[in-house]
């Protein structure tokens, strides 16, 4: 599984194609409000007669895990808006033109031995036209029949960059906790919920993902040595190592957007304060001294700010402090228990969990004017994440009877069913848009 | 933003007090009254039944302090309790006239505005049409003449540049954010969030690594707002400053200062680690 994953990366090569003469223009993505239509027809199976070894491809294997992810990702993308088309009409200018669209996406895909591997590539050549007959993005991408989905994130991250400006978020993953193999391990997807895997196999408690600001490394609670720790792990299960404390707890890990460090939270006495580490187990300083109990350390996006909880007030409450544990003030004054803080990636919005009326929902305050609004759902919905554009919340829900992952736009619409295997929890979003 | 929690911290410590203090005399009254009885028992007592039941006595009445005793402890946890609730009801109470204050900040200036563009408008003649003639009204003067001259020194509200600037510090843009905050500091010098803004410039340079700068900027902080909350927190960033520069013994020095200044503020606690870190012993 693991080495498949790695072989997936190192096939996946994308040639700008020769043909590619146009300017790519990019759109003020403010101007970009006003959402752009295309055209997607299936695409065409007939291999282009100058590529060797080239040989067609079944349609029902491309059904799936590719044309259905291509079209939920641009369906999702905010900029554009897939056009109903008329059957068999090869998608080019005139199409755009004829059914009043933006832009036509014509796609050719094929399979070709590759002479490595000794086995058959998925070759995908993808050309977008707009109606001037201009073609402003085309790229061919090939890999193995497991990685069309990857293909498919792929490409739209490249089409929504080449005219939105700004690339997508359809290759970003979520980290999180499940308890489908009868143990919570750490867990990993696409941002759509495809392609779940393993990546821990402590055989017991791990819990709490947190992803590097780099993509690559996640650091998590285990209680893999009967006490629980720290430990960090790569995005393929490898190259684990435990963060080696004197402390209690360890747990809350999240690692500082900028340096190396990582807030945590432990406790000397039973009490629990927020701490920072070197992600080489060195130079633990504590940042808070109250009596109380302080959890749930959050990173601001400038890696100055640390959000965090305390019950210092009666209630657990949101508390901002800089980096060093000074400045401290509390954040939160609506609802009667607030936790599980998250920072929009730029920095103005805090996410979080706010009790109202004995329910816990996703709560959003604006830390520049001090509003917030309330997401609500059915059940409790927990521990909000953000995509790492800010347009996403991913968060944990009970509504269907047990915990599950989901996903919504900021503004609570557009919900959808990331897991539904044992129960899942604690959802992290990768944060380095690629 | 000023110091209000130390005053109901006080006033509930007070009240605290009072009631273990007379519980505590009470029990050791109690204590004392079976010494008493203990001792005069032991010049009297003969026999080695009175022992015995002198004994059971003891017995009994040390079960009872020992109750009154984990009495006293659940009340005192429940004082600190209701003290951390004090101070969050209090915070809330804050927040709350914070928010009002600053809906009233913006309705002068909203009623400012209006003021302006009524002077302006009653500046500009508005001519009574003479009943019953329909025509040969003055053509209105042209849209230039009608511009309504703003009031000096509206344009934006005071909290705007406050909060832009934040913004700024929020997306690393720290020069900006400086700016921001030193013209909030120029236009508005005795705003309760003047100190806040001076502060945030100090964080600002500290976060460029502009050591030098940023000591000179919480010095400012310490003499210009000398009774405000940041003030522990100028001064212990300031001795970050100095050991970020490697002015090791500036910064111990500055450090101890916390510790001595502000031994209850959780800077203090602060900069006793950094001390231990460093080597140095504090009391």
């Amino acid at each position: 599984m693991k080495r498949s994953l790695i072989a997936v990366a190192l096939a996946f090569i994308a040639a700008t194609l020769a043909a590619q003469s146009q300017i790519i223009t990019t759109v003020d993505p403010e101007q970009a409000a006003k959402v752009m239509k295309i055209a997607i027809p299936f695409p065409e199976l007939t291999p282009p007669a100058s590529s060797a070894n080239a040989a067609p491809v079944a349609s029902e294997v491309i059904h799936a895990p590719f044309y259905s992810v291509l079209t939920r990702d641009i369906a999702a993308s905010g900029v554009f808006a897939i056009a109903p088309i008329p059957p068999n009409v090869p998608a080019s200018t005139n199409l755009a033109k004829q059914i009043g669209a933006d832009f036509a996406l014509k796609m050719t895909v094929w399979t070709e031995r590759n002479a490595q591997t000794n086995a058959d590539d998925i070759v995908v050549e993808a050309r977008l036209f707009d109606t001037t007959g201009g073609q402003p993005f085309g790229k061919r991408y090939r890999g193995v029949v497991a990685s069309l989905s990857l293909m498919a994130h792929s490409l739209t991250t490249d089409i929504v960059r080449a005219i939105y400006g700004k690339p997508g978020i359809f290759l970003s993953r979520i980290a999180f906790a499940s308890d489908r193999t009868g143990n919570w391990e750490i867990w990993l997807m696409d941002w759509d919920g495809q392609n779940q895997r393993q990546i821990t196999q402590h055989g017991a408690l791990s819990i709490l993902p947190s992803w590097a600001p780099d993509n690559e490394r996640m650091v998590y609670t285990s209680f893999a040595r009967g006490t629980s720790d720290m430990y960090i792990v790569n995005r393929r299960g490898g190259g684990r190592i435990r963060v080696p404390t004197n402390l209690a707890l360890n747990t809350s890990a999240t690692f500082s957007p900028v340096g190396n460090d990582i807030a945590f939270v432990g406790s000397v006495n039973g009490n629990p304060d927020i701490y920072l580490i070197k992600d080489d187990g060195t130079n633990v300083r504590r940042l808070t001294t109250s009596a109380t109990i302080e959890s749930t350390p959050e990173w601001s996006p400038n890696g100055r700010q640390i959000s965090f909880t305390s019950g210092r007030s009666g209630t657990p409450q949101i508390y901002v402090m800089d980096a060093e544990g000074t400045n401290v003030r509390r954040i939160s004054f609506e609802g009667e228990w607030n936790d599980d803080a998250a920072w929009s990636p730029d920095g103005e919005q805090l996410a979080y969990t706010s009790r109202v009326n004995g329910r816990f929902q996703i709560r959003i305050m604006n830390l520049v004017n001090g509003q917030s609004r309330i997401i609500a759902g059915e059940g409790s919905n927990e521990q909000p994440a953000w995509s790492p554009d800010g347009r996403w919340i991913a968060f944990q829900s009970n509504r269907s009877g047990k915990w599950q992952l989901y996903r919504m736009r900021i503004d609570g619409n557009d919900i959808q069913q990331l897991t539904s295997s044992g129960e899942n929890k604690e959802p992290d979003w990768s944060k380095k848009i690629e | 933003m000023k110091l209000v929690r130390p005053a109901i911290l006080i006033a509930t410590l007070l009240a605290a007090g009072c009631v273990t203090s007379s519980d505590i005399e009470k029990l050791q009254s109690q204590i004392s009254d079976i010494q008493d009885q203990v001792a005069q028992l032991k010049r009297t007592a003969s026999s080695k039944e009175e022992v015995q039941n002198v004994n059971q006595k003891i017995a009994e009445q040390t079960q009872t302090l020992l109750k009154s005793n984990a009495t006293l402890v659940a009340k005192v946890a429940d004082i600190e309790d209701k003290m951390n609730s004090t101070t969050g009801s209090n915070e809330q109470t804050n927040y709350k006239l914070d928010r009002m204050a600053q809906q009233l900040t913006q309705a002068q200036h909203d009623v400012e505005e209006l003021k302006a563009a009524a002077r302006a408008a009653a500046a500009t003649p508005a001519v009574a049409a003479p009943a019953g003639a329909q025509t040969a009204q003055p053509a209105p003067p042209p849209m230039s003449e009608m511009t309504v001259t703003s009031p000096p020194d509206s344009g934006t509200n005071p909290m705007e540049t406050y909060q832009a600037a934040y913004r700024d510090y929020q997306k690393g843009n720290y020069d900006l954010a400086m700016a921001g905050f030193r013209e909030f500091i120029e236009k508005n010098p005795h705003s309760e969030y003047a100190d806040n803004a001076a502060y945030w410039v100090g964080e600002s340079l500290f976060s460029q690594k502009k050591y030098a700068e940023a000591i000179q900027q919480f010095d400012s902080v310490v003499s210009r707002y000398s009774r405000s909350d940041k003030v522990p927190g100028a001064l212990l960033k300031k001795g970050y400053a100095y050991i970020a520069v490697g002015d090791r013994s500036r910064g111990i020095v500055q450090l101890q200062y916390v510790v001595h200044e502000h031994p209850s503020a959780p800077e203090a606690a602060l900069a006793r680690q950094k001390l231990k870190q460093l080597g140095v012993e504090t009391k």
